[in-house]
């Protein structure tokens, strides 16, 4: 699926937030069910997705346990555990088929009415610290490997290890952070500088009425029913 | 007139002095080499250029102006960086052209012509909605370029531009700078591999501890760039000194 724009996925993320946060127990449940079984139909492997998100699982395994010693109630206990998973995945899709420079800019173009020029700085840092993942990422497998060809492992003297471990790395991404930085510079970008604007396309405008109709017609329903 | 001149160029951090003195001027639609051994100040010397650092002294002119703020020379400069993977930034071929013309707050449709103008010269179509991470070195290294020129600075910096890349994709870049050369768009190129492209550079400028030692044409340049221990094979002749062959 081609990319979306990104102020159109967060008004989707928001819809869908709200509409989670007013399901009762049984109706997460079932929602849960629709999000486990449809994948199916369009030939997607559900288990390896999941597979994929297993902090999200450990953590949501993790709430579910909490709730349930705390409440006692497992249906309830589902429910939330649910909520959790679902505003995440959300969340998670909103990055993924968001395109990062225009998810910074729409943010900044959001939050600086409200903030001003402190608004286009909190999204360039968002895009700072999102476009550095993949660079920590394989920064810290490239130092981890070479160590390992090096006889190294952190079970041996573990405390000792991942501070050396921790301390080189943390070096060598400064230093990469700044080559980063250089070149984002060198092609004009500015910490809260001012970009040219995302446009919404037709398909942006039709998921946001439809996330906005969906989420008034479901708000209604659960007043009447 | 020359279209870059720059006089008595000097650059310290914290109290060692990087570059010194340097003096030089490139005529327009040149390809110049800057060569010399690790530490000489090359990569800083673009960095200068360009404006990332601020030089203790020195004139930089372009096309007769003194360039005196740093803006005035991120606009005239054109940085192509050596590590590709820290410089593109965009999602897929297309939206990383269009980084730094957004950057500059065009509109949306000259963006998208400029864009489209790139992708057709560096011959990108078949590949400009795919995401970076699976192109080739010398793709990557070729979509660096686009990114830059899209910008139309005045001059094109490269920081080793053929580093770490296998035979395809430096003769895939030796075309694009054959291109550009073609084009009239005025080059300066810091490499070590000199035996890889000298033979298609104008001119030659050698840096040795922070100063320029000696500059000249190319093809006159060959025993200077020996003498200060920058490797060409021995007895090649100066038409041979290319990859492009």
């Amino acid at each position: 699926m081609a990319q979306i724009n990104p102020f159109a996925s967060l008004v989707m993320l928001i819809s869908a937030s709200i509409a989670s946060s007013l399901l009762s127990g049984y109706e997460t449940v079932a929602v849960l069910l629709l999000v486990l079984i449809v994948p199916f139909f369009f030939n997607v492997n559900i288990l390896k997705v999941m597979w994929s998100m297993k902090v999200m699982l450990i953590t949501a395994l993790l709430i579910f346990l909490f709730s349930y010693f705390g409440k006692g109630s497992l249906l309830s206990s589902i429910s939330e555990s649910a909520k959790f998973l679902s505003v995440i995945g959300l969340s998670a899709l909103y990055i993924k088929k968001s395109d990062l420079i225009d998810l910074a800019t729409t943010m900044g173009s959001i939050l600086s009415p409200l903030l001003g020029k402190r608004g286009r700085k909190a999204s360039s840092a968002v895009m700072m610290t999102l476009a550095l993942f993949p660079i920590i990422f394989s920064t810290a497998t490239e130092m981890m490997n070479a160590r390992k060809s090096r006889g190294g492992s952190f079970l041996y003297h573990p405390i000792k290890s991942i501070t050396e471990y921790t301390v080189s790395m943390m070096r060598l991404l400064f230093q990469k952070v700044v080559i980063f930085q250089d070149a984002l510079y060198s092609r004009s970008w500015t910490t809260g500088g001012e970009r040219t604007k995302v446009v919404l396309g037709k398909r942006d405008w039709v998921l946001m009425i439809l996330a906005f109709i969906l989420l008034i017609g479901f708000v209604l329903w659960k007043k009447v029913f | 007139m020359s279209l870059l001149s720059v006089e008595n160029l000097s650059f310290s951090i914290d109290g060692t002095k990087l570059l010194k003195n340097i003096t030089f001027s490139l005529e327009k639609g040149s390809l110049t080499l800057v060569a010399g051994k690790n530490g000489s100040g090359k990569s800083m010397l673009l960095k200068c250029l360009k404006g990332l650092e601020k030089p203790d002294e020195g004139i930089i002119k372009v096309n007769g102006k003194v360039l005196k703020r740093e803006k005035e020379r991120m606009k005239a400069f054109g940085l192509v960086f050596q590590d590709t993977s820290l410089e593109i930034v965009g999602s897929t071929v297309r939206k990383d052209i269009a980084f730094g013309l957004e950057n500059l707050r065009m509109e949306r449709d000259i963006i998208q012509e400029k864009t489209n103008r790139m992708v057709s010269l560096f011959a990108l179509e078949k590949i400009q909605d795919l995401p970076p991470s699976v192109l080739s070195g010398g793709e990557k290294r070729r979509l660096s370029i686009a990114g830059v020129l899209a910008m139309e600075p005045e001059i094109i910096l490269m920081d080793e531009p053929l580093a770490n890349l296998d035979y395809p994709s430096v003769k895939m870049v030796l075309s694009t700078l054959v291109q550009l050369k073609e084009k009239g768009v005025t080059v300066i190129i810091v490499s070590h591999e000199a035996e890889k492209l000298l033979s298609l550079t104008d001119n030659t400028i050698i840096l040795s501890e922070g100063r320029l030692v000696d500059m000249g044409r190319s093809k006159d340049m060959m025993g200077a760039l020996r003498d200060n221990e920058v490797y060409l094979p021995p007895k090649a002749v100066f038409e041979d000194l290319t990859w492009l062959k």
